[in-house]
């Protein structure tokens, strides 16, 4: 099963006491599979529904395919400014 | 000896490890004379001088321009706006995330061009009190190759959706900031004030905050929280805005 690499930001990183996670998911994994994935760690679970999650520097929506070279990140909607 | 402050953005910086540097310079040097002064400083800004647009003050300065003593020198890339950009479009467009104190003074100058005749730009403060809440000190954190990466994005739209607009900047500030320090500029220049500029000012900072990685941690007398944003970005939001059917 592809490992999946996963950089974390702000309250996720915080929370998850790490800047990244590896995810083992399906091959052919989508951007639902891995929220889903990170709604089962328990100290990420309450954020893992509004996380934003980007792959290679885009916006994504749960249908997005991930291959493991992706560059993927999951943080909260953003407050800069 | 003539002395210069030079200040290089974007990739520039990256190369040189420093945001701004001062310079003794031979009198009558050129632009010319002064990229070669530079490139024996930092020999690794060869590859990176191809396109770059050299300012002085506020103006745009060709290869045989005088350098004048006490002259505040900017080096960057323009990036073209839009997917049809001319390429008579060389305005500057300063996109960056920086540790730095924001010098709102040399990037407007930095934006504005023979043509320029009005620049609108917004500057956001680190509000020290709200209500009853008092905020020491904000703790910012950017996702930075995205971020940069999304604020070349809304400048792209602002060329689209107002294409009077000549120089654009967005920079954000990161770090420990201050209450009452600025934290974030959009600046948009134009021949005339009523050719987009406000307008675009206004939709840089709100496109920022909608789809700039960045976030900021409050810190005040009752303990620290992160602040969440209310947009969620999709895949959508990687199209750049059509150009509205009536231009503003």
């Amino acid at each position: 099963m592809p490992a999946y690499r996963v950089l974390l930001f702000a309250t996720l990183r915080d929370l998850a006491k790490q800047e990244a996670l590896t995810l083992t998911l399906a091959p052919n994994a989508t951007v639902g599979q891995l929220r889903e994935a990170l709604a089962a760690i328990p100290a990420l679970q309450p954020y893992a529904e509004s996380a934003v999650i980007a792959v290679n520097h885009a916006f994504t929506t749960d249908d997005t395919p991930l291959t493991p070279d992706d560059e993927i990140a999951a943080f909260p909607p953003v407050s800069g400014g | 000896m003539p002395q210069v402050t030079v200040t290089f953005f974007g990739a520039l910086r990256q190369i040189t490890g420093e945001p701004r540097i001062t310079l003794e310079i031979p009198p009558g040097t050129t632009v010319a004379q002064l990229k070669a002064l530079l490139l024996e400083r930092y020999p690794a800004l060869e590859k990176s001088f191809q396109g770059i647009v050299t300012s002085i003050g506020e103006i745009t300065a060709e290869d045989d321009a005088p350098v004048p003593d006490g002259a505040r020198i900017a080096l960057f890339h323009p990036i073209a706006g839009g997917s049809k950009a001319a390429p008579e479009n060389a305005f500057p467009t300063l996109t960056l995330v920086t540790e730095e104190a924001l010098d709102l003074n040399a990037l407007v100058a930095g934006i504005t061009a023979p043509t320029t005749g009005a620049v609108v730009f917004f500057t956001g403060v680190v509000r020290g009190r709200t209500g009853e809440q008092e905020t020491a000190y904000l703790e910012y954190e950017a996702y930075r190759e995205m971020a940069e990466a999304k604020l070349r994005q809304v400048a792209a739209e602002i060329r689209e959706r107002w294409p009077k607009v000549e120089g654009i900047v967005l920079v954000q500030r990161i770090g420990r900031l201050e209450a009452g320090t600025p934290t974030v500029l959009t600046a948009c220049a134009a021949p005339h004030r009523n050719d987009g500029a406000f307008e675009a000012a206004r939709y840089g900072i709100n496109r920022l905050k909608e789809i700039v990685p960045v976030w900021k941690k409050e810190v005040g007398p009752g303990g620290a929280h992160w602040v969440h944003g209310h947009y969620h970005p999709t895949a959508r939001d990687e199209r750049t805005a059509a150009p509205p059917k009536n231009t503003p």
